[in-house]
């Protein structure tokens, strides 16, 4: 049973539109992109679709009350919401590096949530 | 209505122009005198959506040939008409204005006139009007031909315009500038101006009025009733009225002013079709306006209309064709010209009761102000409250804004002694931050009313850059979460929450 | 009065005046002042917590504070003057500054070159002619991205978003993810105004309602904002009784950037229509001698990297401006728009070293053809209006116009075979 999804592509302006034909968990065809990269990325995109996830946490430093963070690799798309119900609850406190990790392995994800600036005592 | 009871001798209602040179007028005698005004600030009721002309002349005749512009009478019989109250009292009223601007430090824009005739007919009542502006002593009314219109103005279209009457002595203001002047004078010496206070209903009294509002009662000896738009309602609380307001309202862009213009335009040679050209002391252009009339029921509605925009869109490019107005495009707002059915040429003032004293007027409203301010305290004067001087009545206005237009010397002492003056938080009007705190500290409560004080987010931006500079400042000041804080009256609020408050409790609010 | 003499003067220290100061330093200037009104470098790239920058220039992708780290950690290394809260209230045609801040009070700052970096404001929905009333609630999408991502604040629940430029699809995903509610994102054109890739990863990915040929026609609400009237769009007016109201406590518009050049004008910049930044040569020089220009007061760019590198050619230009090595030739090659180009940065050719050209078309095209000249053409499979296109031309590519005075640069579909 082949099931179609279709996806815009999004390597480039063009953003074709593509059918991705899927059997299980397996891609048979892709249709309607105009370059490699487009068929890898259709691809990855019905298999493993990933996506960075940014968005800020509370801090303890009233001068700065929000600390930017981002996933350090892509997400998977269905893990966005919740990942952040876990932000939601955390409150972090300075000084802070940039990298610095906030949550390890969200959700086991094994993506880490990691800081998006340096924040020091100061700021 | 549970809550504090205050008492006054004199409880003026409306803290609109009227309202609030009243108030400065009364707090030089030693007379206990109370404002109560509804809205968070002075003048956010007519005079916020004002023209802002104090007016010459020409431009008192000229407002007459609104009702002549159908043009079934003769012309003469408009102009030749004798002066209304109104009009004594504008006349009265616009040197006061000038002798109080050192005083009060609000500004005045000295903008001119310059009223355009399309034909024999509009010249000949401009011509009338120089007549009648001759016999009261106004000075430097003249008429001018096409030439002498594009000396002062090259940028004008005269292709269909034949001439002008041109007045030198016409000005321009900033409406609710001054009611705060006025209310903030007034309250420096001792006048009590109370903001956020709407008068629910009114009571007689053996000897005094009960005046309820939703701040608690108020009692007074003498109740003035200056509530502008909605003196009507004030009045109907005293006694059943048999009059009531029909309005015009007036449509409005704020245009950006780049030495663009400096003379205040003006014709109507469609009838009820105003088109006005008013340069501000703010350094911007008020192009308009449309003439739509409303019930009194409307009066509550100030959103402009896809017609209203469309039809105003169209008359700074008639006046001055070279500009691209629709670049310059700053703000649109709508206000409203209300007159009364029984009196629809004047002031109405009368006394329904004794010590209640009605003030109810209609345009012009801001040059007669400052006299009505001297004839409503000898009114109640005449009528027996006693009026002792007071010594050390201050005429100046404490902390009046305009830090950027200071020279540099004062700014630099100004900075030493207060450094939050050097830091600019507005980035089109050049707001300070000291200003916005000085504003919440003499009474700002929410943005608009700090808008209006400091000109933050007045200016290209609307508030891009400095709202959220702003919003912290003025939390600090008020000792309030930026959420309490709201954009006007009533519901305003202008933040809804915190950025975690949605999440982390679960399913997302709705 | 303080006053300061320095050899350049940048006002503005986010992406673009970091950048040139950077690379002025450099170059070897000694006395480099940069002057910003914020509370911190960096500009706007503090609130844009999102990714995508960088891909160019750093070949990674980062969220604007990784970018803005990453200049801000570099200048602080450097010997470079920063003058924090302090606002450029002059700039004077004789390039002097007055400029105003806590510690200097007023003061002046006599630089022998300036490199304008002001950046954009937002148009606001007065400039649209957007009638009804004027309620609390109403935002552009910048200053609501400050007030979500640095102060902590939502400015409200349910949300409509005119506009879908990037930063309006991006603030449509941000409040999202915050939990709000975001009914529509509302577009005039037939297709998004920003990249594809923002409309499939903020607005597909969440079922974000995005109407199309659509426009906001009233906004209604006395206090707050209670909702607005969409309508559809024909030949860019309203279709009568195609209006539909959604109900919402906040409006964001995302409806345009204007390039912040009140100062350049008050010093007699000459502006250029196209882009509402100022005309310009390959150098970055405007009309004013000494003045040079980099980043979104000079045109507004897609992406943040192409504004890092106009900050480094002004101020390789500006170094070289006050070394009196940037040779002009006796004549000036203008560059003229021909079909499908909406703008084209700079307007002009003066220079020995070759010039790049920047420009945006004004119709998506697929299949097309970029002709510069009669030297250059290059093919494209697709262009879009939301894409900045770079042309490289080299000195003796471009000896021949200086002949005849005039480039002309034009987008046309390719025949087919």
């Amino acid at each position: 049973m082949v099931n179609k999804r279709q996806i815009i592509c999004i390597v480039c302006p063009l953003g074709c539109r593509m059918e991705v034909g899927l059997e299980g968990d397996r891609v048979i065809e892709v249709a309607g992109n105009q370059c490699k990269k487009g068929e890898k990325h259709a691809q990855q995109e019905v298999l493993f679709p990933g996506r960075v996830l940014t968005t800020t946490v509370k801090t303890k430093n009233p001068a700065a009350p929000l600390l930017p963070v981002r996933s350090d690799k892509p997400l998977p798309k269905g893990k966005l919401e919740e990942s952040m119900e876990v932000m939601a609850k955390h409150t972090v406190s300075y000084p802070i590096q940039l990298g610095d990790v906030i949550v390890s392995n969200i959700l086991n994800t094994g993506v880490n949530i990691i800081a998006s600036r340096s924040m020091s005592k100061k700021s | 209505m549970e809550g504090r009871v205050t008492e006054t001798q004199v409880l003026i209602i409306g803290g609109g122009i009227a309202g609030t040179a009243m108030a400065r007028e009364f707090s030089k005698y030693k007379v206990d005198v109370c404002l109560a005004e509804k809205e968070p600030a002075a003048g956010f009721g007519i005079c916020k959506g004002s023209q802002g002309c104090l007016h010459g002349g020409a431009a008192l005749y000229g407002s007459r040939l609104v009702k002549w512009f159908d043009r079934k009478q003769d012309v003469a019989e408009y102009i030749r008409a004798p002066l209304h109250l109104k009009e004594k009292l504008n006349i009265a009223g616009r040197p006061i204005f000038l002798e109080l601007e050192p005083f009060l430090k609000a500004k005045i824009y000295k903008s001119g006139l310059l009223f355009f005739a399309y034909d024999k007919a509009e010249m000949r009542a401009l011509e009338l009007i120089k007549e009648e502006t001759d016999k009261l002593d106004f000075k430097g009314i003249a008429l001018w031909d096409r030439d002498q219109i594009r000396d002062l103005e090259p940028g004008i279209d005269c292709s269909e315009r034949i001439g002008a009457i041109y007045d030198p002595e016409d000005y321009t203001i900033v409406p609710t500038e001054w009611c705060t002047a006025f209310a903030e004078n007034a309250e420096q010496n001792g006048a009590h101006i109370l903001f956020n206070t709407e008068v629910k209903g009114i009571e007689e009294k053996n000897g005094y009025w009960l005046v309820k509002t939703n701040n608690g009662s108020i009692k007074a000896e003498w109740v003035i009733n200056a509530a502008g738009l909605f003196s009507d309602e004030i009045a109907a609380m005293v006694e059943k009225i048999d009059w009531s307001f029909f309005l015009f309202e007036h449509q409005f862009l704020v245009l950006e002013n780049k030495d663009y213009l400096k003379t205040m335009l003006f014709e109507m040679p469609i009838p009820f079709e105003p088109r006005l050209m008013i340069p501000t002391p703010d350094g911007n252009i008020l192009g308009g306006a449309t003439m739509y009339q409303h019930t009194d029921k409307e009066k509550k509605d100030l959103f402009t209309t896809r017609e209203g925009l469309d039809h105003i869109a169209e008359i700074p490019q008639s006046f001055i064709p070279s500009v691209p107005w629709n670049k310059k495009i700053i703000r649109s707002f709508r206000g409203y010209l209300h007159f009364n059915t029984r009196n629809p040429d004047d002031y109405l003032i009368y006394w329904p009761r004794e010590r209640f004293l009605n003030i109810i007027v209609c345009p012009p409203g801001l040059a007669p102000s400052a006299a009505l301010a001297q004839e409503a305290v000898k009114m109640l004067g005449d009528k027996g409250l006693a009026l002792v001087g007071k010594s050390d009545f201050n005429p100046y206005r404490e902390n009046p804004r305009g830090f950027i237009d200071l020279p540099t010397e004062e700014k630099n002492e100004k900075i030493r002694a207060n450094p939050a003056y050097g830091h600019i938080v507005c980035r089109c009007e050049k707001g300070t931050e000291q200003e916005v705190r000085d504003a919440v500290r003499a009474g700002a409560r929410t943005l608009d009313d700090v808008k209006f004080r400091v000109r933050t987010g007045m200016g290209r931006c609307q508030g891009g850059f400095c709202t959220s500079r702003v919003l912290q400042i003025m939390s600090e000041e008020m000792g309030v979460s930026p959420l309490e804080i709201k954009q006007k009256g009533g519901n305003s609020y202008i933040l809804k929450g915190e950025t975690k408050e949605l999440r982390g409790k679960g399913k997302a609010a709705a | 009065m303080i006053t300061k003499e320095v050899d350049l003067a940048i006002i503005g220290a986010g992406p673009a005046g970091l950048a040139a100061a950077i690379k002025a330093k450099d170059a070897g200037l000694k006395r480099v002042l940069v002057l910003e009104r914020a509370e911190a470098l960096g500009g706007l790239l503090h609130q844009c917590i999102h990714n995508g920058f960088g891909l160019h220039y750093f070949d990674q992708d980062l969220t604007g504070p990784e970018y803005a780290e990453r200049f801000i950690k570099k200048l602080s290394s450097m010997n470079i003057e920063v003058a924090l809260n302090t606002m450029v209230t002059h700039l004077h045609p004789d390039r002097s500054i007055t400029a105003i801040n806590s510690d200097w009070g007023e003061f002046k700052v006599l630089p022998a070159a300036v490199i304008l970096a002001m950046g954009c404001r937002e148009k606001t929905r007065f400039q649209l002619g957007i009638p009804g009333s004027r309620p609390a609630g109403i935002f552009t999408a910048g200053l609501a991205q400050k007030l979500v991502n640095i102060d902590g604040y939502l400015p409200g629940s349910e949300f409509v978003i005119l506009g879908s430029g990037d930063i309006g699809m991006i603030m449509a995903r941000r409040l999202h993810l915050e939990g709000a509610r975001v009914k529509a994102v509302v577009e005039i054109m037939p297709y998004v105004g920003g990249l594809i890739r923002n409309e499939v990863q903020c607005l597909h990915d969440f079922e974000i309602p995005l109407l199309l040929e659509h426009t906001v026609t009233d906004i209604y609400g006395n206090d707050r904002i209670e909702g607005v009237k969409v309508a559809k769009v024909a030949n860019g007016e309203p279709v009568n009784g195609s209006e539909s109201s959604i109900e919402c406590d906040c409006l964001l518009l995302s409806v345009g950037l204007i390039p912040e050049n009140e100062l350049s004008m008050e010093a007699g910049v000459n502006i250029y229509e196209g882009t509402g930044g100022p005309v310009v040569d390959e150098y970055l020089q405007t009309s004013v001698d000494g003045i040079f220009a980099a980043g979104n007061v000079l045109q507004v760019y897609d992406l943040v990297d192409n504004v890092t590198l106009d900050g480094e050619k002004a101020a390789l230009s500006a170094v070289k401006h006050i070394d009196n090595k940037l040779k002009k030739q006796p004549s000036e090659v203008k560059v003229a728009l021909g079909k499908n180009i909406k703008c084209v940065v700079p307007q002009k050719i003066v220079g020995f070293e070759g010039a790049e050209l920047t420009l945006r078309v004004s119709q998506p095209m697929e299949n097309a053809e970029l002709v510069v000249g009669n030297h250059y053409k290059k093919k494209y499979r697709v262009v879009t209006p939301s894409e900045v296109i770079k042309i490289a031309l080299n000195p003796s590519d471009l000896s021949q116009y200086f002949a005849t005075g005039k480039l002309e640069v034009s987008c046309n579909v390719r025949e087919k075979r």
